[in-house]
């Protein structure tokens, strides 16, 4: 599903201030996996989640994602296939405070040509899901950590992607809420998506449902 | 399309604009017709005018090198009367004297 | 469409978040529009009036001058002229200027041959004894402003002074139509003989001549032989005077418009502002839409929406309103503005007139620009990489 071939990132490259974000990273997730990659602040395990979902491109290297090398493809492209393909849950959820739960979640439906009833029903069912029909209409910077992590969960999966990544999903939940948040990974896992979390927190890389974790450090994927 | 489609904000701002758009047209409609329905004063403006032999407009009689700005000579200060006002700028900051105030009714007098 | 329509409706959530802000700029735009509109509508307006009145004009004046200025021509001259190849015929004309120390104003004195009775298909108000009488010696049809600046009615006299100071009175057998107040407000017409006597013209001299020509093209080559044939005169073509109307109302909303010119500056210099970057929030919101599955064009889509729904509403009500203010409530304070100040200030009405052309010049001016102010920095900050503005975070 995802094969990320001597992948490298460089941010800022010939600056005083260049960053090498990943260096060489070889990896390959199988359909239906669910893998965790683990390591300090500033491993790189951001860089790689934003390769894999077709955000930015690599510096060097080859990213396949469900079968297309999106590394070569043009921006459109890129964006075509990232809409089509995966959903992503960001460390800092990236939600726009102003607009409403409902809003959120049905914003990567509003650039397809879905009819609005379409639309208003698949928001619908996520919020059902994600047990949030009780707040569809307030505004998210209203809304707790643990229910904006929620919201950012519905609208990574609004456009049922086949390739769901988490980057550090767990960093603004306690404890309890760190194992709904799995249990609900789980869940996802269970419909037959392939997950790519990024996290150093032991309640996600422990999981039951975790197929496999990686280990990173200084931008490299270590051995084991 | 349902209920839902017609409210949705798209449809209600498309229609605002519709209706502004509407509105402007009705403009220029009523300035055409207004031009059409005109025709019967054109003819007693063209009478009027032949008769006078100007069709120089009363608003500027203040002085006379603006009541008839076709048919005067070079433009001069104060040359229309005493104490004259100068008319620029001051015709447009000054309020002229108000007549209309006083009422006066067009009878046909009896001989 | 649905794509269109939902980005739409984006743009409008959008839209509301703002929605004090939003409001102030569409108020602001349109109010811009409003003032700039009703100047072009007021001055179309009234140069639609005057160009209507020159169809009536004598295709050729002439005047005479000494030192520059005009002064009473020979009435022999009609006959000299008569005999140029083209002309219909030569009116001698007795005009000119009285200025009244009662009320201050300066009043315009026509005389008119008693023999002719045009004047009586003016629709003229007379009383019932009058109606048939012709404008004989010691009788005077007067405008509605000097019936109101001296309260007459009809049947009374008007007092006026000769050059040598003595003292004429004129019956009132008739006033002019209300409905043709901008021409006529401030008029005196008299018989010519009583014209000669008030305005002090000799016998043997009149104040112009009227010529009337055959065919209209020929109008620019009888003004020559005119010219040619007598000396020390002006002449003054139909054309002419349509233009200088033209310019004389142009110069004055032009006028206007330059002194607004500070609040299209002020305007410009808010989409200027807009148009030099995006702030930190809403580039932030770019990237997350685009990490979201929106590409630069949807973004674009949007940015457009917004910018088209705060301009094109705005204008569209700002040149509705003008166009109510002026031709619907007489475009109070604005009005006086273009016309000018008066002691005797005609009340009337315009009629609409509306030019496309300098329309599109408005919205090529406000919306078109507007729009670009919008687009450009959102171009920019949508090719970014959206990570790099996650990232920020």
């Amino acid at each position: 599903m995802i094969r990320v071939v001597n992948a490298s990132k460089i941010y800022n490259k010939g600056q005083p201030n260049q960053v090498n974000a990943v260096v060489e990273a070889n990896l390959h997730v199988r359909h239906g996996e669910m893998v965790v990659i683990r390591g300090p602040s500033g491993s790189g395990k951001t860089s790689l989640l934003i390769l894999i979902g077709c955000i930015a491109r690599p510096s060097a290297g080859e990213i396949q994602v469900a079968g297309k090398t999106i590394s070569r493809l043009p921006e459109r492209f890129m964006t075509l296939h990232r809409r089509e393909h995966i959903g992503i849950i960001f460390q800092q959820f990236n939600l726009i405070q102003d607009l409403t739960v409902e809003q959120n979640i049905a914003l990567p439906l509003f650039p397809l040509g879905i009819s609005r009833g379409a639309m208003a029903e698949r928001t619908r069912q996520l919020l059902s899901r994600l047990r949030m029909e009780a707040r569809s209409s307030f505004l998210v910077k209203q809304l707790s950590g643990g229910e904006q992590q929620r919201v950012a969960i519905a609208r990574a999966l609004v456009n049922n992607p086949d390739i769901l990544l988490a980057d550090e999903p767990t960093a603004h939940l306690d404890t309890g809420l760190s194992k709904d948040l799995m249990e609900t990974m789980e869940v996802i896992k269970k419909e037959g998506r392939t997950i790519v979390i990024a996290s150093h927190d032991p309640l996600v890389f422990n999981h039951r449902s975790v197929d496999r974790t990686i280990e990173m450090k200084d931008g490299r994927i270590l051995e084991g | 399309m349902n209920r839902e489609d017609l409210l949705r904000p798209s449809a209600c701002f498309l229609s605002m604009l519709a209706l502004l758009l509407v509105a402007l047209c009705l403009c220029y409609v009523h300035a055409i017709y207004a031009l059409s329905q005109d025709s019967k004063r054109e003819t007693l403006r063209m009478g009027t005018v032949s008769v006078l032999g100007s069709a120089d407009l009363a608003i500027n009689n203040a002085a006379r090198y603006i009541r008839h700005v076709s048919l005067t000579d070079v433009s001069t200060p104060f040359q229309d009367c005493p104490g004259g006002l100068d008319y620029f700028p001051g015709a447009i900051s000054v309020n002229p004297p108000d007549f209309m105030g006083y009422v006066t009714r067009f009878e046909e007098v009896e001989p | 469409m649905n794509r269109y329509l939902n980005l739409l409706d984006f743009t409008i959530h959008s839209f509301l978040r703002r929605k004090w802000k939003n409001l102030f700029l569409m108020l602001l735009f349109g109010y811009l529009v409003f003032l700039f509109s009703s100047v072009l509508f007021l001055t179309g307006a009234i140069k639609q009036e005057a160009q209507r009145g020159v169809m009536g004009l004598p295709d050729v004046t002439v005047q005479k001058l000494t030192a520059g200025r005009q002064v009473p021509a020979p009435a022999t001259y009609a006959e000299r002229i008569s005999e140029i190849f083209g002309i219909e015929r030569v009116d001698t004309r007795i005009w000119g200027y009285y200025f009244d120390i009662s009320t201050q104003a300066n009043y315009t004195i026509i005389g008119y041959d008693p023999q002719k009775d045009a004047w009586k298909d003016l629709g003229l108000i007379t009383s019932p004894a009058e109606k048939e009488t012709p404008l004989e010696n010691g009788k005077a049809i007067l405008g509605e402003g000097i019936m109101r600046a001296r309260h007459l009615r009809l049947g009374q006299k008007i007092g006026l002074y000769t050059p040598s100071f003595s003292g004429r009175s004129f019956k009132v057998i008739g006033t002019f139509k209300g409905s043709t107040n901008l021409l006529t407000y401030d008029v005196i017409l008299l018989s010519e003989e009583d014209a000669r006597e008030v305005l002090g013209v000799e016998q043997g001299l009149v104040t112009d001549l009227g010529v009337y020509v055959y065919n209209k093209n020929e109008v620019t080559t009888v003004a020559k032989k005119i010219t040619e044939l007598l000396p020390g005169i002006r002449v003054v073509i139909k054309s002419q005077l349509g233009r200088t109307y033209d310019t004389v109302y142009s110069w004055k909303s032009g006028f206007i418009l330059i002194t607004l010119v500070g609040c299209l500056l002020a305007f410009a210099m808010m989409v200027w502002e807009k148009a030099s970057g995006l702030s930190a929030e809403e580039k932030r919101e770019i990237g997350i839409l685009k990490a979201t599955g929106w590409d630069t064009s949807d973004i674009l889509i949007m940015k457009f929406w917004e910018s088209l729904g705060i301009s094109l509403p705005s204008f569209l009500l700002g040149i509705t309103a003008s166009y109510v203010y002026v031709f619907f409530l007489g475009a109070p304070l604005l009005k006086s503005m273009i016309t000018g100040w008066s002691i005797l200030y005609p009340p009337f009405e315009f009629t609409p007139v509306m030019n496309l052309d300098e329309l599109m010049v408005l919205l090529f001016l406000t919306v078109i620009p507007y729009i670009i102010s919008t687009i450009i920095p959102s171009w920019k900050a949508a090719i970014i990489d959206p990570d790099t503005v996650i990232r920020g975070i």
